[in-house]
């Protein structure tokens, strides 16, 4: 434990200190090692719009297994898995599509101005220290414009640097598992000086995923394997940090990512032959400066270029037509600039700059060069007395679309526009109030308002795009209580309730105008009422002995409200469970850790009109979890094993993809 | 689609014996098969409708409520010849076989495994003598250059199988994604439709005696899918267009110079003696339909008659057949989307039939709405019409 609460402070000293406000008030600088759980509880809590927050002890305690378990563990989110180690996994929260959904790692937004959305199954938690997921707008008000930008944020925040002494230190790590999967990792970081560090980091996964599954074909069963389904990943990381004094910091980061897969595609009942590959690779070089004036003023400037090459290729596909590649390249800059003139007041403005482009190699995909100038600025204020917090922000988003090289052609289907350029204004209003003076009790409401532009495949893709479209506009509610009841000295807990609605307009769907040729317009709008609740306890018997709780439950009616005169009127919206838990239960002893916890959602519609016979059924997914850590000297192991679907429960999240059975993993690491 | 125009007009065939006593066979339709492709990314499999003339009910699901298991994904065609039924399942890489009458299942050929493993996604059948004939898109092959650049073939096969044995008695290169097919005096005419982009579509003739092959290649022929015959070699072809400027219709290519004349606006043809059957949906410049004529045309009169104009888009079409015994016309539709006010392909369709009327020399004169099938509910995702046609016999 002492490693982790150790890194943890690191952490919140080095990197909070300047991305968090009451961090100015010096609040951080002030920790003491026990305090370390509680603050991240205590964020939790007082957050004035909700926020979950997962470190490497809570994923540990929960016996996270990868990103995708990680994500079902948190309430209010819908996670899209095709399955397997090489399978796409995208996340929706409440309702809202997954590119409602923005992703930040290392405070740095990413982007995929293609599809709009971050497949997730790109990054294992290995080199993570937290995962939190903000849903629309709360109190951490010195962010950029860009994590502003979208209805909820997935925060992926990777281990920090040390600080505190000069020896290196080696993490390594083996994690081997059922399916064919091996995957090293090899941390390298070290304090030059107490104002310079670095950190490497080598990941490598190789997964073959040719797991068994059963499918349910009328009243018989095909079983039969994944097939076409081997993934090779590499992901490397140079970090450095430069803080030559308290009130400044340089930060960078070089990440290249690879992966070389092929996609096994959807499960028939009578073949499996498929000759689908996908080659995607990232690299990217990201810096931040932090400067802060006394406790009144503090900048933090981000620049960021990223370049991802994807390339598609069907060598089944005659005459290989559907083969694709594509390339994006974004050129990011922001800056944020924080005010804090009072002990209650405290203002932010932040400005970024981003350029986004594509091209592709199909005549049938991606024809021209588009690109989008973004322009966002926000400006936030906070106000802080006593038992309130109130936020409040408006961002300011311009939209300049354009496209060049457009080929000259006599073809009437080619997309020649550029798609519409966008303006818009968003407000969002947060607070919480404490409710009791002694108890840790905390209402809060939230509204936000915000919006998200067609992706450039809505816009520019071969007969699919359209220029025409309209932004998708969202609005969220939210109202919660927060409680953490002082119960005794060995026994805390936390619990978390919040209820919304939140409403799409102007959904951007693909409607037919015949079977060959579909075309994105802006119809639809999206209803959605939930609940949300979140609970933590946690019992120390004595020294040795100690359980852990945790559950999370979602109710979500996400209804389709788009013409009162229609059957589906009402209607669930496809994939959406009403109902999401998971749970976990972990017993810390002496002799080996041992966690048991359980996912599941109930059933699902693969389509809009519910038709007959289609519902995806419901499912839970229990895993038990093993682990023990040996330390001696400056020597750390921990031995780690998993079993995933205990019970080798049959299902699939999205039609005719099956998840994995029953199967193993197990991990070794050493930290030196 | 293996209905010869001109040659064979009439099924009928009889036969005298010693005993004075003389008997007629009769064809006679029993019921109309619609093929539904099903939507896959819906978790819609593929299905089998079925509308039994005497009761003019439809039966949905048929090919599973028999078999117990379901055709799968994205089935195509499917085509009767004799006693039995072939369904070629796109999605699955099958061929189905079953019993005509019964829908039973006599075997399920798994098309890459048995023909050959360049036979993927079948999609078009047809029939001739003691063979079924069956196109395959194929699979794509690459050879590399000294420097590694790749050339890809894409070229696609037809199987032709025994119908009893079910063996494959021959198989034959094709041009880019084969769709329609049809074989008429030993030589097999492919629609090699090139999947819309418009580089190198054609059709096949393939002489089936000797496997030599030539090509027919028309500006106007850009993404033919359906193709058929006359006695004198004539080919009826139907051509998608690309979508764009070029439209979809009917073109007739001259057996003597392979001259290309464009017949009729059509999304789809089916044919019955001298008659060749089709419809157009026009759109407006917002993609939304103005109306959907319903047309013929005749091979002797070469004029086109449409006999249904529907302004109100009460049908949504997605395809067409002729019953091949009393030349009945019927249209498959998609329906609309209550939200999106567009075609909804994932929700039943409707079937809708209009009784015609033939002059004595098989030439259309009138159709009108049958009303008792006019709008009955089919499966999801309507594609192919086959006939349940079997023979009765009358002595006297």
């Amino acid at each position: 434990m002492k490693k982790f609460n150790l890194s943890i402070i690191a952490m919140l000293v080095s990197v909070s200190a300047m991305a968090q406000t009451d961090t100015i008030t010096s609040r951080v600088h002030q920790l003491k090692e026990v305090t370390v759980t509680k603050s991240q509880r205590k964020r939790m809590l007082t957050s004035t719009a909700p926020l979950q927050m997962m470190d490497r002890k809570d994923m540990l305690t929960m016996g996270v297994t990868d990103m995708a378990d990680a994500l079902h563990r948190m309430s209010g989110v819908t996670l899209r898995d095709y399955g397997g180690a090489g399978g796409m996994k995208t996340v929706a929260v409440r309702g809202f599509g997954a590119k409602h959904t923005g992703v930040s790692y290392d405070g740095v937004m990413l982007s995929d101005c293609q599809s709009g959305e971050i497949d997730l199954s790109r990054y294992s938690l290995d080199n993570v220290a937290k995962l939190s997921l903000v849903i629309g707008d709360n109190d951490d008000i010195f962010i950029p414009a860009r994590q502003a930008a979208s209805s909820a944020v997935l925060n992926i925040q990777t281990l920090p640097l040390p600080s505190d002494e000069r020896k290196p230190h080696l993490t390594s790590q083996l994690k081997m598992g059922s399916f064919g999967y091996v995957s090293p990792y090899l941390r390298y970081e070290q304090s030059f000086s107490k104002a310079f560090a670095v950190s490497a980091v080598a990941e490598y996964i190789y997964a073959e995923n040719d797991y068994p599954y059963e499918i349910r074909n009328v009243k018989t069963v095909t079983k039969d394997r994944r097939t076409n389904s081997l993934m090779s990943s590499g992901h490397g990381e140079l970090n450095f940090s430069w803080q030559p004094h308290a009130t400044n910091r340089l930060t960078g980061k070089i990440y290249y990512y690879d992966n070389s897969r092929q996609l096994p595609g959807i499960v028939h009942y009578y073949t499996n032959v498929s000759g689908e590959t996908l080659h995607d690779r990232n690299f990217f070089v990201q810096a931040g400066y932090q400067k802060r004036w006394g406790n009144t003023w503090a900048l933090k400037t981000i620049a960021k270029v990223n370049w991802y090459e994807s390339i598609y290729h069907d060598k089944l596909m005659p005459g290989a037509v559907n083969d694709a590649s594509y390339w994006q390249r974004e050129y990011y800059a922001s800056a944020a600039l924080l005010f804090v003139p009072t002990k209650h007041w405290a203002m932010d403005y932040s400005a970024d700059y981003s350029f986004n482009n594509l091209n592709g190699s199909s005549w049938r995909a991606i024809i021209g060069h588009p690109f989008r100038h973004s322009i966002l600025q926000s400006v936030t204020v906070k106000y802080q007395t006593g038992r309130w917090v109130m936020t409040g922000k408006l961002l300011h988003s311009l939209f300049i679309n354009r496209q060049k090289n457009v080929e000259q052609t006599d073809r009437t289907d080619v997309q020649i526009n550029s798609a519409r350029n966008m303006r818009r204004l968003s407000p969002s209003l947060s607070l919480s109030y404490k409710l009791l003076e002694d108890e840790e009790l905390f209402l809060r409401a939230s509204y936000k308002n915000i919006f998200r532009s067609p992706t450039f495949n809505e816009s520019y893709y071969y007969h699919y795009g359209s220029t025409e479209l309209n932004p998708e506009l969202t609005d969220q509610w939210n109202i919660g209580v927060t409680y953490s009841p002082h119960l005794s000295r060995y026994t805390t807990a936390m619990f978390m309730f919040d209820s919304y609605i939140n409403k799409v307009k102007d959904m951007i769907v693909a409607v037919p105008y015949n079977m060959f040729v579909w075309t994105c317009i802006n119809v639809g709008n999206v209803r959605s009422i939930g609940i949300d609740a979140t609970m933590q306890v946690e019992h120390q018997f004595n020294k040795a002995h100690g359980l852990m709780l945790s559950g999370s439950y979602s109710l979500q009616k996400v209804q389709n409200r788009t013409n009162p005169e229609s059957p589906n009127y009402n209607k669930q919206i496809a994939y959406m469970p009403q109902h999401t838990a998971s749970g976990s239960v972990a017993y810390e002893n002496p002799w080996i850790n041992l966690i048991l916890h359980a996912t599941g959602m109930s059933s699902r519609w693969p389509n809009n009109e519910h038709y007959p016979s289609t519902m995806i059924e419901g499912y839970v997914d229990f895993g038990l979890t093993a682990y023990k850590q040996i330390h001696f000297g400056n020597h750390h192991v921990e031995i780690r094993g998993d079993i995933k679907n205990l019970f080798n429960k049959q299902y699939c999240i999205v039609a005719h993809y099956p998840m994995p059975g029953r199967s193993w993993m197990i991990s070794i690491n050493y930290k030196l | 689609m293996a209905v010869l125009l001109m040659g064979a007009a009439m099924f009928t065939a009889c036969d005298d014996n010693d005993n004075e006593q003389h008997e007629y066979i009769v064809p006679v339709t029993k019921g109309a098969f619609l093929v539904c492709s099903g939507n896959m990314s819906s978790n819609i499999d593929g299905s089998v409708s079925y509308l039994d003339y005497t009761s003019n009910q439809v039966a949905n699901k048929q090919f599973q409520a028999q078999n117990g298991r379901s055709l799968g994904g994205t089935p195509n065609d499917a085509l009767v010849y004799g006693s039995k039924m072939y369904i070629a399942v796109t999605g699955e890489n099958t061929l189905e076989v079953v019993d005509a009458k019964t829908l039973k299942s006599l075997r399920q050929i798994k098309t890459n495994v048995t023909f050959g493993e360049g036979c993927l996604k079948p999609r078009h059948l047809t029939a001739s003598g003691d063979k079924v004939y069956i196109s395959f898109y194929g699979k794509s092959e690459s050879s590399y250059d000294e420097n590694w650049n790749a050339t890809t073939k894409g070229n696609g096969y037809v199987v032709a199988i025994d119908t009893t044995t079910f063996t494959r008695q021959g198989i034959y290169e094709a041009g880019s994604f084969p769709e329609g097919i049809s074989v008429a005096d030993k030589k097999l005419y492919v629609c090699n439709s090139d999947y819309a982009a418009c580089t190198k579509p054609s059709i096949s003739i393939i002489d089936l005696t000797t496997g030599s092959g030539s090509l027919i290649k028309n500006d106007n022929i850009v993404n033919p899918q359906k193709i058929v015959l006359t006695a004198a070699g004539d080919m009826y072809v139907l051509d998608f267009g690309n979508y764009g400027d070029k439209k979809s219709g009917v073109y007739k290519i001259s057996a003597k110079n392979n001259e290309v004349t464009r017949l009729m606006d059509a999304n789809d043809m089916d044919c019955i003696g001298s008659n060749i059957f089709g419809y157009y949906t026009e759109f407006d410049a917002s993609y939304k339909p103005v109306k959907t004529t319903y047309q013929v045309y005749n091979l002797l009169s070469q004029g086109t008659s449409t006999f249904y104009t529907d302004t109100n888009n009460e049908i949504i079409p997605a395809c067409i057949g002729v019953d091949p015994v009393v030349g009945t016309v019927f249209i498959a539709s998609n329906v609309k989307n209550a939200d999106t006010d567009k075609t909804d392909y994932k929700a039943n369709s409707k079937i809708f039939m209009f009784n015609v009327e033939y002059s004595q020399h098989g030439v259309f004169v009138s159709a009108s709405k049958n009303a008792k099938v006019w709008g009955a509910t089919a499966g999801v995702g309507p594609c192919a019409f086959a006939f349940n046609v079997t023979t009765n016999v009358i002595k006297y």
